[in-house]
């Protein structure tokens, strides 16, 4: 077990850093965007951007999905089409794969 | 209709606005739990300490990045690879931060700065889909952070407090709970049919950054596609 109070400093300095990197990766874009004019096409570019950013986590998640969590997204993404609630959508779709899971239809 | 905010409206940083985006998180919280569990646990199988795992994660509060170093994680500790990888993991926020700027590029830099460095995956996409949809305060990036940050600290206490494996993702839904957050953002953006060629084009570079490269580069491909496939469909307007 390892000591609860135990600080290596080289270990320390590994996690400081490790900080700091991350940091700059999320300051920076704001940081970045701040000395730059922002043009018409650039918004056009940055929205595009996030969504595609968004696009590309979902995408990739349920690559490594299941049924169960396919069924559960897809129901999720419906009821967000239907009521545009947020929360009731992504808690129904918890819902449906919690309980395909539990009927033993798609073994997690 | 491509045009930035649909119902223009001045960037704040208010009091509601933290409260609004502590309530959008609140189911979204639940799921750093059982990750910062198992986080504190999988540390102390490395030489990590519980004080210096809590310590990452209290400062750090990156779980991708944390859970890659563990792999580097031997004596003696190569600090620059550390370092240099959790760069490169968090390398995606650089374009997150980039994409939400044009809503709050008003507001000073001492609110900005210092509330962009909670910015999750999960905040971003929260606060990007709230201000698409015309409230342009930095307030719910803040409740997102407030809502997401002792979760995480406090889970990675108690996976290297107590060494348990953390919860059943799977069984609890939570992998639903974690792709439905942006999955519904992604149907919050919807704008017209200009944004369906970005999307495909977010698709099939994910699919082939998936296949091709290593580590989490098909967030950033996947954006870039979709953004200069944005520009060419919408070259026109």
């Amino acid at each position: 077990m390892n000591n609860f109070l135990a600080f290596d400093s080289v270990a320390v300095i590994a996690i400081a850093g490790m900080a700091l990197a991350t940091l700059l990766t999320r300051v920076g874009g704001f940081w970045l965007m701040s000395y730059v004019t922002l043009s018409p096409r650039l918004e056009r570019f940055l929205r595009h951007t996030a969504g595609g950013v968004l696009v590309a986590i979902v995408t990739a998640a349920a690559m490594k999905g299941d049924p169960a969590m396919w069924a559960g997204l897809a129901a999720a993404v419906g009821i967000m089409l239907l009521l545009r609630k947020s929360m009731t959508a992504i808690l129904s779709g918890m819902a449906i794969a919690i309980g395909l899971r539990l009927l033993g239809l798609f073994p997690a | 209709m491509d045009s930035l905010p649909d119902k223009p409206e001045t960037a704040r940083f208010t009091r509601e606005g933290v409260w609004h985006g502590m309530k959008l998180t609140t189911p979204y919280s639940l799921s750093a739990l059982p990750f910062g569990i198992a986080f504190g646990a999988a540390a102390l199988g490395t030489t990590l300490s519980p004080g210096e795992a809590i310590l990452m994660s209290a400062i750090t509060f990156a779980g991708s990045a944390q859970f890659a170093v563990l792999g580097l994680w031997s004596v003696p500790l190569p600090v620059a690879a550390i370092v240099l990888t959790s760069f490169l993991v968090n390398a995606r926020h650089i374009v997150m931060g980039a994409a939400l700027y044009p809503y709050i590029g008003t507001l000073p830099r001492r609110w900005v700065f210092p509330i962009s460095a909670g910015m999750t995956d999960a905040g971003w996409a929260i606060t990007l889909q709230a201000m698409m949809n015309g409230r342009r305060d930095l307030g719910i990036l803040l409740g997102t952070i407030i809502m997401q940050w002792p979760v995480w600290v406090g889970g990675t206490a108690l996976g290297a407090l107590v060494g348990s494996g953390g919860l059943d993702v799977k069984r609890w839904g939570l992998d639903v709970l974690i792709a439905g957050v942006f999955a519904t953002s992604v149907v919050g953006l919807y704008r017209g049919r200009s944004d369906i060629l970005p999307w495909v084009a977010a698709v099939a570079g994910t699919v082939a950054a998936l296949l091709w490269l290593p580590g989490n580069w098909y967030i950033l491909i996947g954006g870039l596609c979709a953004g200069l496939a944005g520009l060419w469909s919408s070259r026109d307007e």
